[in-house]
């Protein structure tokens, strides 16, 4: 059974159509990397498939948990949301909380766990994504964006999602602190979690990649392995786009 | 003028000052009640309740004081009694809370929804991300955000009414005010302009405890902290 299966997603906003019959099938364990031109719809794919944005027509199901978009109801939605978790471009740490509250904080209001447990936790996991002891009493705003973006990180592996969003998530840091997030999230990967990622970072996808998409126009132009897209594409748009970021990376 | 006299007078005033905070408190709770519904109504997608809301907020905005003061002493025993039901029972101090209650409780709506939307939509949005409902994501990330941005505002607000509670001895209460007033009648007005310095005084330095109060609060509230607003 595919974790995460999207059919025939239609996103309207008034009269911009910007998603056009997505359709995709998404393998436990898999990475997935969606590569596109600003504006094909990416992030709007993403929001889709935790109903941040519901979609006007389609399904997404997740776990076999199967939500219509046309009529949905909020319990779905929130059943939904509990099985997968988001990170975000500019992070959306919860800006009243510590780094170390951000992680606790959907572990006791959503998962109910005792305060205690929770911050155990949460210790564990930040440190894996390597913030110490003596950053877990920091306010976001306090931290570095690698910092801040890990910590996003951290908030959304608490939860043990079955599938984690990322929506460009290095884009919005510094070009020197690009690494340690990838690093991080290339961490993430390895421990066989299913991802979809949203970026322009193509050396990372050629890495972590275990598929490609490319979109364009709020459809899926190609998908395979990262070795084909992102080598040998078949389609000239893929061939166009590629070289464009590949120029302007350089 | 007998500028000596003032201090006199402070002894005296104060025993009517219960009554000046009574009005205050009472009129910030329910100014504070009123607002929030009423910023809910001007925040809902509901075009009828959201016009509805935006209405009052307009009028209560629009109508001095003392003229909303004058329509319900005045006005609304007479249209109650149409409909049959006496309001002579009623003190003239809950006219002047439900005055400065209706008034203030536009500005209260207006500071709530400002501040609401002033919170990062992300941070909603990232609350719905790890599973939060609306009511927790508004009590756990909304609305203590919303609160920061809003202390500034609601000392204000708070401010402004406390001075308009000077108001309350038109319709006969005795507050500060009415003291003022009964003090200076007993001497003929002859030490009139000394009583209301007096009251001058002890309302001016109520203010500047209150604007400490908010800042210091602020500073409390936000410390080791920004606030995470919208754009
Ligand atoms: N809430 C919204 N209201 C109206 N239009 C929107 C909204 N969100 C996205 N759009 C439009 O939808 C289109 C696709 O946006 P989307 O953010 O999904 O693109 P993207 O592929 O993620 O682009 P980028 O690489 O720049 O992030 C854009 O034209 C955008 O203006
Ligand atoms: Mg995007």
């Amino acid at each position: 059974m595919a974790k995460v299966e999207l059919t025939n997603i239609h996103k309207s906003f008034g009269d911009n159509h910007i998603l056009k019959g997505v359709d995709m099938s998404i393998e436990e364990g898999e990475v997935v990397v969606i590569l596109g031109p600003s504006g094909s719809g990416k992030t709007t794919l993403l929001r889709t498939i935790n109903f941040l944005d519901a979609a006007d027509e389609g399904s997404v199901s997740v776990s076999g948990f199967k939500v219509d978009c046309k009529k949905h109801r909020k319990s779905e939605i929130i059943e939904l949301r509990r099985k997968t978790a988001m990170v975000f471009q500019n992070y959306n740490l919860f800006a009243n909380k510590t780094i170390l509250e951000n992680v606790m904080e959907a572990l006791v209001t959503v998962k109910k766990y005792n305060k205690k447990d929770a911050e155990k936790a949460a210790i564990e996991i930040l440190a894996k994504v390597g913030l110490g002891e003596d950053r877990l009493h920091f306010y976001p705003s306090q931290l570095s964006g690698g910092q801040q973006q890990r910590a996003g990180i951290a908030r959304a592996l608490i939860l043990n999602p079955d599938v984690i969003l990322f929506d460009e998530p290095t884009s919005a840091l510094d070009p020197e602190l690009v690494g340690e997030v990838l690093q991080t999230i290339k961490a993430v990967a390895q421990t066989g979690i299913t991802m979809i990622v949203v970026t322009h970072e193509i050396a990372f996808a050629k890495e972590v990649a275990s598929r490609v998409i490319f979109m364009e126009g709020g459809k899926i132009v190609e998908q395979g392995p990262p070795e084909e897209i992102l080598v040998h594409p078949q389609e000239a748009r893929t061939k166009e786009f590629l070289n464009r970021i590949i120029n302007t990376n350089a | 003028m007998n500028l000596a006299a003032i201090p006199s007078y402070f002894p005296k005033l104060m025993t009517a000052f219960p009554v000046t905070i009574r009005i205050t408190v009472e009129s910030v709770i329910f100014s504070l009640l009123i607002g929030a519904l009423v910023s809910v109504g001007s925040l809902s997608k509901n075009k009828a309740i959201a016009g509805i809301a935006k209405g009052y907020i307009a009028f209560m905005r629009g109508i001095p004081t003392l003229i909303l003061i004058f329509l319900l002493y005045l006005g609304l025993p007479q249209v109650m009694k149409r409909i049959g039901i006496n309001m002579q029972g009623i003190s003239t101090i809950t006219y002047i809370i439900a005055t400065l209650s209706l008034s203030t409780s536009a500005n209260m709506a207006e500071m709530m929804r400002a501040s609401y939307l002033a919170v990062n939509k992300g941070q909603l949005e990232a609350a719905y991300s790890v599973g939060m409902t609306f009511r927790t994501a508004f009590r756990r990330i909304i609305f203590p955000q919303a609160f920061g941005i809003a202390i500034p505002t609601l000392g204000n607000n708070i401010i402004m009414m406390f001075k308009e509670t000077s108001l309350a001895f038109t319709v006969g209460v005795i507050d500060l005010l009415g003291k003022g007033r009964a003090i200076s009648s007993a001497s003929y007005g002859s030490n009139r302009l000394e009583v209301y310095i007096a009251c001058g005084i002890i309302f001016w330095l109520c203010v500047l405890i209150l604007e400490r109060v908010t800042k210091f609060t602020e500073n409390i509230y936000t410390r080791g902290r920004k606030q995470a607003t919208a754009k």
